[in-house]
Parts: C-alpha cells; sequence; structure tokens
C-alpha cells in the first residue's frame, strides 16, 4: 500500500483526494511516505529542502509549483538519478482523459487540428508564462503525437525568456496567439488571453481528426442562473477530478514502478518548455521558426 | 410606382452549382426572376441543370447571355457558375449596366479579379457578394460590439466547419490509381448541394469558404488585414489530395490597430458534427468576451428510425438571404453601398491569395493596401 504525502496541501484538498484515490493510504509525515506530491506553489528553497528530504523517494511536481525561474533551475538541477516527475493534471481531467481515449481507440483518425482557447482574468503579478499555458501546451504536443516542426506567434513583445529555467517572474504576459504545424500537414491554433474581468474565465479545446472531430467547451457546459435580473452562467469544474486521476495515475505507477503514463518524462517538459520559448521568439521577430533552426 | 417598390427583375446566369444564391433572392417581395440564361457553348449537363430550375421557376431558359440581358428588361444579374466563370458573367451584365449579386468566391486568378473591379467600378453598377453577415448569431455580435458591451475588440478567432463529405476519404484508393478527377467529382456532389467547388479547376476550402469567416471579421471591426501566417492541408478527403487543395486550413491574422485573430476552417467529414459543421466566433474586446454560436438560434429534433445524416440541431428564424436580398434591394434604390461590396470583396479575395501565399512560403505575408 502507498503511503502518499501532500504536502502543503491544504486540508481541503487532502479531504477531496481521500474520497476519491484508491490504493494507497494519506501520511502526513515525509519521513513515513512512500511517495511524495506537490500540488501547489512552491518556493524553490522550499522544493530543494523537500527533495533532500524525499531522497530516492518518488516525489510528483506539477508545473503549478514551479512559479519561478529559480524553481524550474531547482527542479531541473535535481539528480536525474532520482525518481522525479512533473505531471500535468489537465492531462487527467475527465473531459481530456475521455478525448484521448477517443484518440487513442482510433475513432477519430489522424489528428488533424488542434485548436484551444484559454481565457482568465487580468493577473497583476506572476509569471510569464502561467502554469496553466505550459499545461496546454503539453496538452497540445501529448495530443497530437509530439512536437510540432514550425511555429508561429503574435502578441505584444515581452522580454526574452531565460535559458536557465525558462520562465520569468516579470510582467504576466496578457495574450498570445500560438500557430503550430507538423510534419504531414497537422496543425494546430492556441489562444491565451488574461484579458478577462476579474473572476471570470472560459476554456475549450476541440480536436479534429481525419475520421471525426471532439469538442470540449465551456460555451456548452455552462449552466443557466437566474438572479438579480440578469441571467449568468456558472461552470462545474474539474480541478478536483483532474487532480486525484494524476494522482492515482501517479500512486499506481509508484506502485507498478512506472510513472511514464503520466507524461513525466525530462525530455517531453524540455521540448514544452522549448516551445515556449520559440513561441516568444517568434513573436518577438515576426517569423515563423523551425522547431530546430539550421 | 416609386422606385423603391418597382420589382427588381433578375436574370439567372448559369446556375449549374448550388442554387441557394438564386432562391434567396427570389424569397424577397421585390425581387422577380424572369430568366435563366448562359452560353450555347456550355456542356450539355449544365444545360440540364439550367433548364430545370428554369422550368421550377416557370420562366424561359436562353441560352445567350447578352441577349437575355438586353431582351428581357433585366435590373439585375445572379450568377452561380463554375468558380472560374464567376468574373467573366459578372463582367458581362456589369458592361450591359445590370446590377450583379454573386456566388463565391470572388473569382480564381488574380487578373480576373482586377478586371471584374474595373468592370463594377466603371459601371457604377451595385454589386454584393452573396455571404452570411446576416445571420442572427452574427448580427447580435454586431450589435453587442457596437454597443461597447466588451469594450474595444481586440481578437477575433473563427472556427467554420462544415461536416461534410467530398467523395471518399483519403488513402482508400490503391495505390496506383489515377487521382480523382475534380469536375467530375463537383457534378456528382450536386446532389447534395456540396458543389461549392464546382469548376474545372480545383480550389481549396481557403477560396471555397474563406470568404466568411473573413465577411464576419470584416463586419465587426472594420478593420483591415495586414499580415496573415497560414497553414494548409488535404487532411479528410481523396479527392483534395488528388488534386492538392486543402480541406483543411489555419490561418493567423494581423489587422490595423493592433487587432489581431485566426480562422480554422475546413470541409471535416459529415460524421464530425451531428449538424451539419461547428462555426463558432471567439470575440475578445478590452473589457470583456463573447463566445457566439453561430448555428443558433436551433432547434433539436430527434426521432426513432431518424437517418444518420440528418441533422439533429436545426438552425430556426434565419433570415439572411431576406436580408441580403433588402440589403441589396436599398442599394440599388439609393445609389447606396451593399453588405459586401466590391471592395470589400476585394479585400477579402487578397487576405485568400495571401494567406496561400503563406502557405507556399512558410512564412507570414504582409498585405498591401491596392494588392
Amino acid at each position: 500500500m502507498i503511503r502518499l504525502a501532500l504536502p502543503g496541501a491544504d486540508d481541503n484538498t487532502r479531504l477531496e483526494m481521500s474520497r476519491r484515490l484508491h490504493r494507497m493510504t494519506f501520511t502526513t509525515s515525509l519521513e513515513d511516505a512512500t511517495a511524495v506530491a506537490v500540488l501547489g506553489a512552491a518556493t524553490p528553497e522550499w522544493l530543494a529542502a523537500l527533495c533532500s528530504q524525499c531522497g530516492s523517494r518518488p516525489l510528483l511536481v506539477t508545473p503549478g509549483a514551479l512559479t519561478t525561474v529559480e524553481a524550474w533551475t531547482t527542479y531541473r538541477a535535481m539528480d536525474p538519478g532520482l525518481h522525479r516527475c512533473l505531471a500535468s493534471p489537465a492531462r487527467s481531467a475527465p473531459s481530456v482523459r475521455l478525448m484521448r481515449q477517443q484518440l487513442d481507440s482510433g475513432r477519430m483518425g489522424l489528428p488533424g487540428l488542434l485548436r484551444l482557447h484559454r481565457w482568465q482574468s487580468v493577473q497583476d503579478a506572476g509569471p510569464v508564462w502561467p502554469a496553466d499555458w505550459l499545461c496546454d501546451l503539453d496538452l497540445a504536443i501529448w495530443m497530437m503525437g509530439g512536437p510540432p516542426d514550425r511555429v508561429f506567434a503574435t502578441g505584444p513583445v515581452t522580454s526574452a525568456m531565460t535559458e536557465a529555467g525558462g520562465r520569468q517572474a516579470e510582467t504576466p504576459r496578457e495574450t498570445l496567439q500560438l500557430h503550430c504545424s507538423w510534419p504531414g500537414g497537422a496543425m494546430a491554433l492556441l489562444d491565451f488571453s488574461r484579458r478577462l474581468p476579474q473572476g471570470e474565465r472560459y476554456y475549450s479545446l476541440m480536436l479534429i481528426g481525419s475520421s471525426g472531430a471532439m469538442s470540449l467547451d465551456d460555451h456548452q457546459n455552462r449552466q443557466l442562473v437566474f438572479r438579480s435580473g440578469v441571467a449568468e452562467t456558472s461552470l462545474d469544474e474539474e480541478t478536483i477530478p483532474a487532480m486525484a486521476g494524476m494522482l492515482q495515475q501517479f500512486v499506481d505507477g509508484v506502485a507498478a514502478g512506472d510513472c511514464s503514463c503520466l507524461g513525466s518524462g525530462s525530455g517531453h517538459w524540455a521540448d514544452v518548455l522549448h516551445l515556449s520559448k520559440l513561441a516568444e521568439q517568434s513573436a518577438t521577430c515576426g517569423r515563423a521558426l523551425k522547431w530546430q533552426e539550421e | 410606382m416609386s422606385v423603391a417598390e418597382k420589382p427588381l427583375r433578375c436574370a439567372v446566369l448559369s446556375v449549374v452549382k448550388h442554387d441557394y444564391v438564386a432562391r434567396g433572392v427570389a424569397s424577397h417581395p421585390r425581387f422577380e426572376l424572369v430568366v435563366v440564361a448562359d452560353d450555347a457553348d456550355q456542356p450539355g449537363w449544365a444545360h440540364e441543370r439550367n433548364q430545370q430550375f428554369a422550368d421550377e421557376f416557370r420562366i424561359p431558359y436562353v441560352r445567350d447571355v447578352e441577349q437575355a440581358l438586353q431582351s428581357c428588361d433585366v435590373d439585375v444579374a445572379i450568377v452561380s457558375s463554375a468558380a472560374e466563370r464567376h468574373c467573366d458573367l459578372s463582367i458581362r451584365a456589369a458592361r450591359l449596366g445590370v446590377h450583379v449579386i454573386q456566388d463565391k468566391p470572388l473569382a480564381t486568378r488574380h487578373e480576373d479579379m482586377l478586371r471584374l473591379v474595373e468592370a463594377i467600378d466603371q459601371s457604377g453598377v451595385r454589386f454584393l457578394m452573396w455571404n452570411r453577415n446576416f445571420f442572427p448569431a452574427v448580427q447580435h455580435a454586431r450589435r453587442q460590439i457596437a454597443a461597447g458591451s466588451i469594450g474595444t475588440l481586440q481578437a477575433m478567432h473563427v472556427d467554420f466547419y462544415f461536416a461534410k463529405d467530398a467523395g471518399v476519404s483519403k488513402g482508400t484508393r490503391q495505390p496506383g490509381y489515377p487521382p480523382l478527377n475534380w469536375m467530375a467529382h463537383q457534378i456528382a456532389a450536386h446532389v447534395d448541394g456540396s458543389d461549392g467547388g464546382l469548376g474545372h479547376d480545383p480550389i481549396g476550402e481557403l477560396t471555397n469558404e474563406g470568404i466568411y469567416p473573413l465577411g464576419y471579421m470584416q463586419l465587426l471591426s472594420g478593420r483591415r488585414v495586414r499580415r496573415v501566417y497560414a497553414r494548409r492541408t488535404s487532411h479528410f478527403h481523396q479527392v483534395n489530395f488528388d488534386n492538392q487543395v486543402e480541406d483543411l486550413a489555419t490561418v493567423t491574422l494581423e489587422l490595423d490597430g493592433g487587432l489581431t485573430g485566426s480562422i480554422a476552417l475546413g470541409r471535416i467529414g459529415a460524421a464530425s458534427h451531428h449538424s451539419g459543421g461547428d462555426i463558432r466566433l471567439h470575440l475578445l474586446g478590452s473589457t470583456g468576451a463573447m463566445v457566439v454560436n453561430e448555428a443558433r438560434p436551433d432547434v433539436g429534433i430527434f426521432y426513432r428510425d431518424q437517418p444518420v445524416r440528418e441533422p439533429r440541431q436545426r438552425r430556426v428564424a434565419n433570415e439572411n438571404d431576406l436580408l441580403l436580398a433588402d440589403n441589396f434591394a436599398r442599394a440599388v434604390d439609393h445609389n447606396g453601398d451593399t453588405i459586401m461590396n466590391m471592395d470589400a470583396s476585394r479585400e477579402i479575395f487578397c487576405v485568400i491569395e495571401a494567406a496561400l501565399e503563406s502557405c507556399r512560403t512558410g512564412q507570414p505575408v504582409n498585405i498591401s493596401e491596392g494588392r
């Protein structure tokens, strides 16, 4: 039985996870844990200390924990011989799991177009690229079977991203349109915006294959609420089920000695960071860039 | 009878493609279809289709375009020929002082487009490119933007997918088979109205459908496109692959004033949507945003043994045809502009042309004034 520690998690998160996870028990003691997962933001110092305490025990970190370039540097400097996982909860959202199942079944045929919109509220501070956006890049690479060979981006020019950690805690990027293409003709359009009024958000993901199409859309999934004389909409969250799905995969992977299903290989996240870097470069220079420039 | 009440007599110049333009115009009480006409040297199947349409409307079919335009007291020419003949027929009508309502695409060649622009300009006749800008959801979006509901428009994204088949799926033919003949396929596709690409020259979905999402962007923003980056592929249909024209395309656009946008369009196969396709607008403004389902309002219809291909969601309250025709009638009456006049049509043509060039070069393409 895996004993899982969630350092830094709040009581509500622990309670929700305890209702959903199988084949494991929770522990608040790091010494007692056989696996550790960090779900929230982490300072680089805290993360480094945690890694040291974990030793050889499996440690899962989400991109949301790595909110600064220093945190990314700390993570990437970890001993590659240790069992470290960087995983995106977005892959485990019930809707995304269903879409991935359909894709894997062959019913959709070959992926041809991925279209994604992520609209969020204005941010006063935070990383240039929020974790959500990086998780969406991860999703695009994962769904389309690998990184694109050509990238074009348009959006306000920001400071170039650093080499070391790949992210800067400067003025958050407000918008970006990313246009990717793959060998064989597949394409992706990703639209990111942080200009919605405070408290608002919107997400949609569409994947069109050669023999079918799938659509996940907040527009479709909103419920009507009538109050105060103005109709509003409300949307159920997938955050808790997504987190639970990711943790279950982690627990099962630790038990089996293989966490590759989480897509946690360091090469993959290197691709995600490279894509974000190419996007910034393309938006700056105004040209489409190849994945590997000659 | 005042000018505004005078019926507008229409000649349908070749109705060999889908006939919704002519039918749409005829739905307005001001317009009267009086003759169908085409050139005598057209193939037999074209004459047959023209004759069938003429018979349905109980009007003559004349195998002489100029004779029909000159002898039938025609005010308006409605052009729904094969794509590569659009400009020629429209020019001939304009030179005889006849107003023009034309099906898309505007042209298939740049030089034809220029000749048409000149002919319309010199003749002073009214011109309307048939479009979708009066669909209720699009007009709703326009009103919201005009009212400032989302502030200043900053980004527009349009998804425009027709869930229609175009023959056999890509990859289902044996290696070594000869390529599928484009024209033969389009002639066969007439039965379900998916023959928008009818013509000897293959045209991809950017050329065929691009006018619609670009028309929305034009209507909602009023801004010109300055640069595009595009990619295209034939992903679904063997006929597109064999003829090297796309059935799926994506375009990133940069417009005046820092406005940006994107278009994803295609003919994605009948199985990919329950009701003919997904058309959606995502609009971002300085103080808010909108997500618009262009198909609404609609009604869901489901019943036992319903045919698989029958749409489950049916559009209602769509007066696009009537309003387009009305818009044209007012333009004729008052010598004013139509909702998609020659200038607007030319601009859209140039954007599509630049997008196709971007597909070839793999780099963004600037669009200059007067292209």
